[in-house]
């Protein structure tokens, strides 16, 4: 029996992600106290059933490869199904740096023809949701489709984000925009879910090869021109999805975690990581102390409150100490919250520390202006904290603020940072 | 610890953990969330880098073959380490179950014999205490001794027949040895139940045991003989060690771990286990509601709580629900505690089903120093049904549904297998 197989997009920077994609590919940014944004697509070909999966990675890969490993985690452990990473590759005939998304799948047409499938799921590896994704093959095989998208209504004032799809009544699209400026045929997004036919797909990826006009890449070059001329059909997927793609939407799909009923439920989907990447202290129970308030939040494995926690999510082995006070914040592996400090909509990195007495996210005027060196990252009033760095103690740090990795506590002016400030680990 | 062999003696029967071991070993016990007793043994064993590990089984060995499986976990699962599960066999004109510790060591002895092992390392399967055995051994070996007593002094509140007496003279020489004595020594010096034997002369006295003796008890048929003729030494060990012998102890320990009281702290000292049990490494972060207090408590993986939870330990996947009330209580994984249920000096075993409003237990006086009849143990996958009162110091038996009208004196209600 032909079967299908899964091709993953994970090369992206995400460069809107800041500081947190620095040194770490877009799907490898932690997410949701126990997880990286990868493990959702992962978990969702696992629960598919579907045997192959080929991980196309190009920018930072390095955490990406470490966690995605032999693929164990996600149950790729057998002769019978497999998974492999896909790097760029140099050799005597092809091979280069992937030019784009449909570059990356066409020049590891190889790897798939090693597998007898005839369907291609091609995703991406930074969206959240929980999708099986049988439904959407059984549907595009039932059509005798080419290709067939996943779409989701958006609101019309958000189209201009996204490709938009009209179809009619029995799914098949009429008509395509990417990221249309005005007058949006639709309002139904492309949520980079695709699934070809195998044929289709090889036939027209070396045409496009071929075209010096097109920049390879699925949403703007290849989507259009298949629209009208091959069987394209839309299959609308009503459950939560989200593209985590800014700060602002990062923490508020953290944020979602907290309410099953929302859509996301990690539980009840059973979201498969790869925790034997992680060092063992990461794997304990979480250990409360006196009586520490804990309201509305995620508590990460073997991290200890004697402080209050309100409305966060806080990552493995995270410390908050006495008198200490986290809200509304996503907090990473190991950081610490030193006694009495507070911190509000902040999101810090992987062992950031919070000085003894320090308030962060505290507003100081009504409205804080956006952050001055990337206004158009931190607008929203959402304080960001670099991996590894340490405040001094009794430090003030506004809103919208941006302080790099790796900073010691000298590197804090005594008067701490006004809501818009940044500070820098490279000169200027 | 290279030319030696660790023997974990894991197979021996246990009393006094009521229905909690109806169906396991007691080393298999889960232990402060997701541990089981067995875990610290075996990190212990893992980070003093002991390559051959073999395990005696024989009692209820179902859970603890589960967990220990090749040993992942505490890394013995790689090409030059290895945990081998040794249960009782017939075959070679033996057709006996392991008659004790000794005879256990015996029948297992080309283990020794293959691995051509200089010194034996032998401990028990179900103590709490985390060790490096590297020290112990380099003292072994300097001292050139025939067998080396880790001991300590016996833990308060204990009882002292429980033990075997170590009188240590000069230079660490173990002048006297009696195990479980009827009458204990004046002095408080125990042994740990951890032996260091040099490999050779254990064989011979396992040898001598099954021509002469009818005792296959290794203190008595083994390490007794060796203090009184050969070079026996000892070790004390100076950190925190807790053998637990019933459920009481089990409670008062936990309680005090909760409040960070002991020297071991088995979340801070990383201890392994299987996480690929009932997928424990994939289970999500706690999740703590919008109404929920946490008071002194452990709260694991994949645990929603949403209620009240008071000097407690919850293994992985419990579900606290709005307004109930969970004190001085350890419940097991993927327990259900219903609306409005109130469960105080409660021990139950993996998922049981609190129905709301249940009210079972009562407070404990000190949760500090738990005396007998003070707990209430609920079987594994029982059910308190709705509204149902249990008084403190009851049992409810392995799968039992408890109705209003369930009666206590029935014969079935002692234990269901």
């Amino acid at each position: 029996m032909s079967e299908t197989i899964a091709m993953v997009l994970a090369g992206g920077q995400g460069s809107r992600l800041s500081i947190l994609s620095e040194h770490r590919a877009k799907p490898a940014v932690p997410f949701g106290s126990n997880y990286r944004i990868i493990d959702f697509v992962l978990s969702n070909i696992m629960h598919s059933g579907i045997p192959y999966a080929g991980i196309l990675t190009q920018y930072k890969p390095y955490s990406l490869m470490a966690h995605i490993g032999s693929g164990e985690s996600w149950g790729f452990t057998s002769r019978q199904s497999v998974l492999k990473i896909l790097p760029p590759y140099r050799g005597t005939t092809a091979g280069d740096w992937y030019a784009g998304t449909a570059d990356a799948i066409c020049q590891n047409l190889s790897f798939i023809s090693r597998f007898d499938v005839d369907t291609v799921l091609v995703l991406s590896g930074d969206h959240i949701y929980n999708m099986n994704y049988s439904d959407l093959v059984e549907f595009h095989k039932r059509h005798k489709a080419d290709v067939t998208i996943a779409t989701q209504p958006v609101p019309w004032e958000e189209t201009a984000r996204f490709g938009v799809l009209k179809s009619d009544k029995s799914g098949r699209i009429e008509g395509f925009q990417e990221k249309p400026k005005s007058d949006p045929i639709s309002n139904q997004a492309n949520l980079g879910i695709y699934v070809f036919r195998r044929a289709f797909l090889e036939e027209r990826l070396r045409e496009d090869a071929q075209d010096p006009a097109s920049t390879h890449d699925f949403g703007k070059d290849l989507i259009p021109k298949m629209v009208g001329e091959s069987r394209c059909y839309a299959f609308e997927f009503s459950h939560y999805w989200r593209d985590v793609g800014t700060l602002e939407s990062y923490w508020e799909a953290n944020m979602e975690c907290l309410n099953p009923r929302g859509g996301l439920d990690l539980d009840a989907w059973r979201v498969h990581t790869n925790w034997t990447d992680e060092p063992s202290h990461f794997h304990m129970p979480s250990h409360i102390y006196g009586n520490g308030t804990i309201v509305n939040a995620l508590v990460g494995k073997g991290s200890s409150v004697r402080g209050r926690v309100i409305n966060s999510i806080l990552f493995r082995g995270v410390e908050v100490q006495e008198g200490a006070e986290v809200r509304d914040s996503v907090l990473m592996d190991g950081v610490r919250v030193c006694s009495g400090a507070r911190v509000s909509r902040l999101i810090a990195d992987k062992y950031a520390e919070i000085g003894v007495r320090s308030v962060v996210g505290e507003k100081e005027t009504d409205a804080p202006p956006p952050n001055f060196e990337h206004p158009d990252l931190l607008a929203s009033g959402l304080t960001l904290i670099g991996r590894y760095t340490k405040t001094p103690e009794n430090c003030r740090i506004g809103l919208n603020c941006l302080v790099y990795p790796d900073l010691g506590p000298e590197c804090f002016p005594a008067e701490g940072l006004s809501s818009g400030g940044s500070i820098c680990n490279h000169p200027g | 610890m290279r030319n030696t062999v660790a023997l974990v003696l894991a197979g021996g029967v246990n009393v006094g953990y009521s229905v909690l071991t109806h169906n396991r070993a007691k080393s298999a016990l889960p232990f402060f969330g997701h541990f089981r007793l067995v875990d610290f043994v075996l990190t212990n064993l893992s980070r003093s880098g002991v390559n051959n590990v073999g395990v005696m089984i024989q009692y209820l060995p179902g859970s603890l073959i589960d967990h220990i499986g090749i040993g992942r976990a505490w890394d013995f699962d790689s090409t030059n380490r290895r945990i081998k599960l040794m249960p009782p066999f017939v075959g070679m004109g033996r057709t006996d179950w392991y008659r004790g510790s000794a005879d256990a060591i015996y029948r297992n002895m080309d283990f020794i014999q293959n691995n051509q092992a200089h010194d034996v390392l032998v401990v028990c399967a179900d103590h709490v205490y985390c060790m490096d055995y590297r020290p112990m051994l380099n003292l072994h070996r300097e001292r050139g001794a025939d067998v080396t007593i880790m001991t300590t002094p016996r833990p308060q509140g204990t009882d002292p027949r429980h033990y075997g007496y170590v009188t240590v003279g000069d230079r660490g020489r173990v002048v006297d040895f009696v195990e479980k004595p009827s009458q204990p020594p004046e002095h408080d010096v125990v042994s740990t139940g951890v032996y260091l034997f040099r490999a050779d002369l254990l064989c011979d006295r396992l040898y001598d045991m099954q021509r002469m003796s009818s005792d296959h008890h290794l203190p008595t048929v083994v390490v007794e003989p060796i203090v009184r003729e050969g070079r026996a030494f000892a070790c004390p060990f100076e950190d925190d060690w807790h053998y637990l012998p019933d459920i009481e102890s089990y409670v008062a320990f936990h309680q005090r771990l909760l409040r960070g009281e002991s020297t071991i702290s088995p979340d801070h000292d990383s201890v392994l286990t299987d996480l690929r049990d009932r997928d424990l490494g994939s289970r999500p972060a706690p999740y703590f509601g919008p109404l929920s207090e946490v008071e002194d408590s452990l709260v694991s993986p994949g645990c929603v709580v949403e209620g009240k939870v008071v000097r407690s330990v919850l293994s992985p996947g419990v579900h606290v629900a709005p307004k109930a009330v969970v004190r001085d209580s350890i419940l097991f994984h993927d327990c259900f505690v219903g609306q409005g249920a109130r469960l105080e000096g409660v021990v139950s075993d993996k998922d049981v089903r609190f129905d709301s409003f249940c009210r079972v237990g009562a407070p404990l006086p000190d949760p500090a120093n738990v005396r007998a009849g003070q707990l209430t143990v609920v079987g594994k996958s029982a059910r308190i049904m709705q509204g149902v009162v249990i008084e403190v110091g009851r049992e409810v038996p392995i799968r039992q549904v408890v109705t209003r009208e369930w009666d206590w004196n029935m014969p079935g209600s002692i234990a269901r297998l």
